[in-house]
């Protein structure tokens, strides 16, 4: 038996670096006596700057995606893997992951109630940010002979600023982006997702008397056998099962959140305007609402991966001509990732705050804050919400191997050994997430994100006016 | 070896990057192009959440788009093709036993440092491999 204190071991030599990390890509400025890291407002900035340039598609797109996922602009014969629903719900499984569920409680947790409002209006704002990133996706994608499809920033990039007259910055941000999303999904689509899905495990299990308390390597090394299952040894059926399981479990999920609201329906008003008042108020220690807002908008990113660019991987395997058509598509996905599915988290935790003035103290953070705001109402719903986050956290870890693995090929080329060895670094990175405490892979992940978010949405804004002209194409096709 | 009495030879190509010197050499000495076979590999997919259309489908596409090339290339219709799924070396040489040929015409495409250490040689697979001759056409260094 290994000695307990190995995760404790791996800890201590990871999270100096990545909290050295963290502190380098959120560089801050100050804003009215508040530090305001530059990256969160560049990429919220640019949010606004998309929802303005495509005149509110966030709200006027709706009619449209939803004759797309109809399919009202089906083309059989044309290029590509997946219909557009397909296409939505694979993107869907890789967002809705533990960031729903934990992630919303590190945000209330650090930055209050309010952080929750900033949060939705990051969703809101996201989704013509998502709209750019899918439209280009599929717009600069390349077809391979054999019909599959590789798509995504690192195209886009590389090729649309080609075209704007920019080759060698394309092919440097293009390949930047690369390599951030090689080593960023070992962050947010690996440790992340990992590490909640063994907390939660420990907490349903006894939490510090758990029997597997400090055996996160062990629980990691399970996790790891059934990813590298999928991935590794091909076994397709895993990933069957998780992609049916997955909106089951969302399903199950919203209802069960609603199901305890409705419970505590006495303490949602107060609850709702804890939300509000905090928003524009904040909490002190958080830096009030500005603080509360960078860590709302923060969170929000991380959970619907608006910005970052990593869901355009997917929905550039759409079969379609029309590149706005997934654009489209695309923006359910922070739709229903943050602004359904995180404010009803944000609501659970909102009652029980409420209800049980202490509950914030408790000490609790990430999935366990939540699990216990669940489990107040109801005291077996911690069981079934272990077994969505486990669920939750191999579907995001295998779309996410999926996007590290695009990344590694358009850096090396399709070759074999590379792609394996990719691989076994990426179930390496499962058992390490385990091992290490929540602070220290929150840095390192969160730090990750920004780093793709930088050369990503410097292309959106570039390439604008081309998604602009995608929309005005399908508009046309559409009234024909 | 006498190339003139060669009848049966392979080029693996790479749709990705196709050039057509490595077919030009092998239809010049097969003579006859229904003993040129034209080989496309495609590699294994792993596993992955994302649906995605099947191997059979993979190949019939890559047959299609094989042809079209061939045809672009200006190459009698007589050529033979052959797409597989698999890992380059072994395919080439399950064919070269197969149809017992007796020469593998590649174009090496000349990888040096960082990159060769990382990819390898395809070039250097199949010639490992192969039980017949193997012609290598260097090309320019990248």
């Amino acid at each position: 038996m290994a000695d307990p204190s190995f995760d404790q071991q791996i800890n201590d030599l990871l999270a100096p670096a990545s909290s050295a990390f963290s502190d380098i890509v959120f560089f801050e400025v100050t804003l009215f006596g508040v530090g305001v890291p530059v990256v969160v407002a560049f990429l919220v900035g640019a949010a606004m700057f998309f929802t303005l340039y495509y005149r509110f598609i966030n709200v006027r797109g709706i009619p449209m995606a939803v004759r797309t996922l109809r399919g009202d602009f089906e083309e059989e014969d044309a290029p590509g893997e997946i219909s557009h629903f397909q296409a939505l719900t694979t993107a869907i499984s890789g967002t809705v992951g533990i960031g729903n569920i934990g992630g919303v409680a590190v945000a209330i947790a650090m930055g209050g109630a309010g952080a929750t409002f900033w949060m939705i209006v990051a969703g809101f704002l996201g989704m013509a940010t998502k709209f750019a990133e899918c439209t280009l996706g599929v717009r600069y994608r390349t077809v391979h002979p054999d019909g599959t499809v590789s798509g995504g920033p690192m195209f886009y990039l590389s090729r649309g600023l080609a075209e704007r007259g920019w080759p060698q910055a394309g092919r440097g941000l293009g390949s930047f982006y690369a390599v951030g999303i090689v080593i960023g999904c070992l962050g947010v689509g690996n440790m992340f997702q990992a590490n909640q899905a063994y907390v939660q495990i420990r907490a349903v299990t006894g939490g510090v008397d758990s029997p597997i308390d400090g055996y996160g390597w062990a629980v990691g090394l399970v996790l790891a056998v059934v990813v590298g299952g999928v991935i590794l040894g091909g076994i397709q059926s895993i990933a069957a099962v998780t992609e049916k399981l997955v909106p089951l479990m969302a399903g199950m999920y919203f209802v069960g959140a609603v199901v305890v609201i409705a419970m505590n329906i006495t303490a949602l008003p107060a609850a709702c305007f804890n939300i509000l008042e905090g928003a524009f108020t904040g909490k002190a220690a958080a830096g009030g609402a500005i603080g509360s807002m960078v860590i709302g908008m923060q969170r929000a990113a991380f959970s619907n991966e608006a910005g970052i660019g990593s869901a355009s991987i997917a929905h550039s395997a759409v079969r379609t001509n029309m590149p706005a058509t997934e654009g489209l598509v695309a923006l359910f996905e922070p739709f229903i990732d943050t602004i359904v599915i995180c404010t009803l988290t944000a609501l659970v935790i909102g009652v029980a705050t409420v209800t049980w003035p202490g509950f914030m103290d408790s000490g609790l953070e990430g999935v366990a804050m939540t699990s216990d705001a669940f489990g107040r109402t109801v005291w077996w719903f911690p069981y079934p919400l272990a077994i969505a986050a486990v669920l939750f956290a191999v579907s995001t870890m295998l779309s996410w191997s999926y996007y590290g693995l695009k990344g590694w090929a358009y850096l090396i080329g399709p070759s074999p050994r590379m792609q394996l060895a990719y691989k076994l670094v990426f179930c390496v990175f499962i058992v390490i997430g385990c091992s290490i405490k929540l602070d220290a892979v929150l840095d390192f992940s969160d730090a990750m994100v920004f780093v793709l978010c930088a050369p990503n949405v410097l292309g959106l804004l570039i390439l604008a006016p081309v998604v602009r002209d995608e929309m005005v194409r399908l508009r046309q096709r559409a009234a024909a | 070896m006498n190339f003139k009495s060669i009848e049966r030879v392979i080029v693996p190509v790479d749709l990705e990057d196709p050039t057509p010197d490595a077919l030009g050499a092998a239809l010049e000495i097969a003579g006859d192009p229904k003993g040129v076979h034209v080989l496309y590999v495609l590699p294994v997919l792993g596993g992955s959440m994302m649906p995605r259309i099947d191997d059979a489908k993979r190949v019939g596409n890559s047959e299609k788009a094989l042809r079209g090339w061939l045809e672009e290339q200006g190459a009698p219709g007589t050529v033979q093709t052959h797409v597989k799924v698999g890992e380059v070396g072994h395919i080439t040489e399950a064919l070269c036993s197969t149809i017992d040929a007796q020469l593998v015409v590649i174009r090496s495409h000349s990888r040096t440092g960082l990159r060769r250490a990382l990819l390898g040689s395809v070039a250097d697979r199949i010639t490992r491999l192969v039980p017949c001759p193997v012609l290598l056409l260097k090309a320019p260094r990248d």
